[in-house]
């Protein structure tokens, strides 16, 4: 359990712990890139810190309380469960994305490209601000009164959270 | 061992149940809002995996049967299969991390709420919401992501897609059109 669980455990702390940090006082430009280093660098440290200190650590699979089998199938529950997860995020990027709608567009455009003025007219944001809207009164993060728009309980504390992972992060607050 | 080996071909089995089942679906339904979309779409991968877990059940016996968990054990192979299980799990944590984070960074509907929440009398109306935003700079700063990730490139004033930009079209066309999820954006 150690081995597998905890120490990547362990690393994966390190490495958000890194990245607020990187992204907080560094202010990386190509911020995926860094991300994907940061993340490189932690497998490298698990790879190492495994083979040269945890290669010869013969623990109880989960303490001992369960057999050898038990712990192989919930293992396996878990990347099962996982699948699922992974899956639908999939469907909800490739669904929500408004980078991969606009690349769509372009690509029909075939050979010719399109302008931003093009693009602005064959996908409208002003169209998506509406959906998002509607979404965000059916999720009860928004309330409505006459033409006023706010913020319920549920809203503003959601609004507080992302805002300061925002500015602690150093993201664009204009996305 | 036999966990893992499990795990990976029956969801890849439950995939394909859902591509089917969306695949041979003759109508397409119809919802009010993206959300609604999702959620269905949320609850049917629930049902299918849940309606699979007996299969996963089933080929993990069959894989325990030759032995295969005694992976996880002290043989020869043993550590070779800690560490790819190690690697699975920091990889999971990863992919939950850069969602949560594409959600802050990205989200729509979370600036939208930050805009209320730091207006004087923290209510807007839509037209306010707009023209806080800035749709301008919202389609500057995706083209910019897009140019800077080498999806895009620019040709004098147009946009076209480079061979990269391609591909994750052809990608995302496919899903698209065969779980009947419509242009979305």
């Amino acid at each position: 359990m150690f081995k597998v669980i905890i120490a990547p455990l362990i690393c994966f702390l390190g490495f958000i712990i890194a990245h607020a940090l990187v992204f907080h006082h560094l202010h990386p430009q190509r911020r995926f890139r860094a991300t994907v280093c940061i993340m490189s660098a932690s497998v490298i440290c698990y790879a190492l810190v495994f083979w040269f200190i945890l290669k010869n650590y013969r623990g109880q699979p989960l303490g001992g309380i369960f057999s050898l089998k038990s712990v192989d199938a919930l293992a396996g529950l878990f990347i099962y469960v996982f699948f699922l997860a992974f899956y639908y995020q999939l469907l909800v990027l490739f669904d929500r994305s408004v980078s991969i709608r606009m690349m769509i567009d372009i690509d029909r455009s075939g050979e010719k490209g399109l302008t931003l003025e093009e693009l602005k007219s064959s996908y409208s944001l002003e169209g998506k601000f509406r959906d998002e809207v509607r979404d965000m009164l059916f999720l009860s993060r928004f309330r409505q009164e006459g033409d006023y728009l706010y913020n319920t309980p549920k809203g503003s504390f959601h609004a507080r959270v992302f805002d300061f992972l925002r500015r602690y992060l150093n993201l664009a607050t204009n996305r | 061992m036999s966990g893992i080996l499990t795990a990976f071909i029956t969801s890849t089995a439950c995939i394909l149940v859902y591509i089917a089942f969306f695949c041979l679906r003759r109508k397409t339904p119809q919802f009010e809002s993206g959300v609604r979309k999702l959620i269905y779409h949320g609850k049917a991968m629930g049902f299918i995996w849940l309606v699979m877990s007996p299969v996963f059940f089933l080929v993990l016996s069959r894989f325990n049967m030759t032995g295969l968990y005694l992976l996880s054990s002290e043989t020869s192979a043993a550590d070779i299969a800690a560490v790819i299980h190690g690697v699975i799990v920091l990889s999971i944590c990863f992919f939950f991390y850069m969602a949560a984070y594409y959600l802050v960074d990205r989200s729509v509907s979370s600036r939208m709420m930050i805009e209320i929440e730091k207006s004087p009398q923290k209510r807007l109306k839509f037209d306010q919401l707009k023209s806080n935003y800035d749709i301008d700079k919202k389609y500057r700063g995706e083209l910019d992501g897009m140019l800077q990730g080498g999806f895009l490139y620019i040709d004098g004033k147009r946009y076209r897609c480079t061979w990269k930009g391609r591909m994750l079209v052809r990608i995302a066309v496919v899903i698209k059109k065969y779980l009947k999820l419509g242009p979305g954006g």
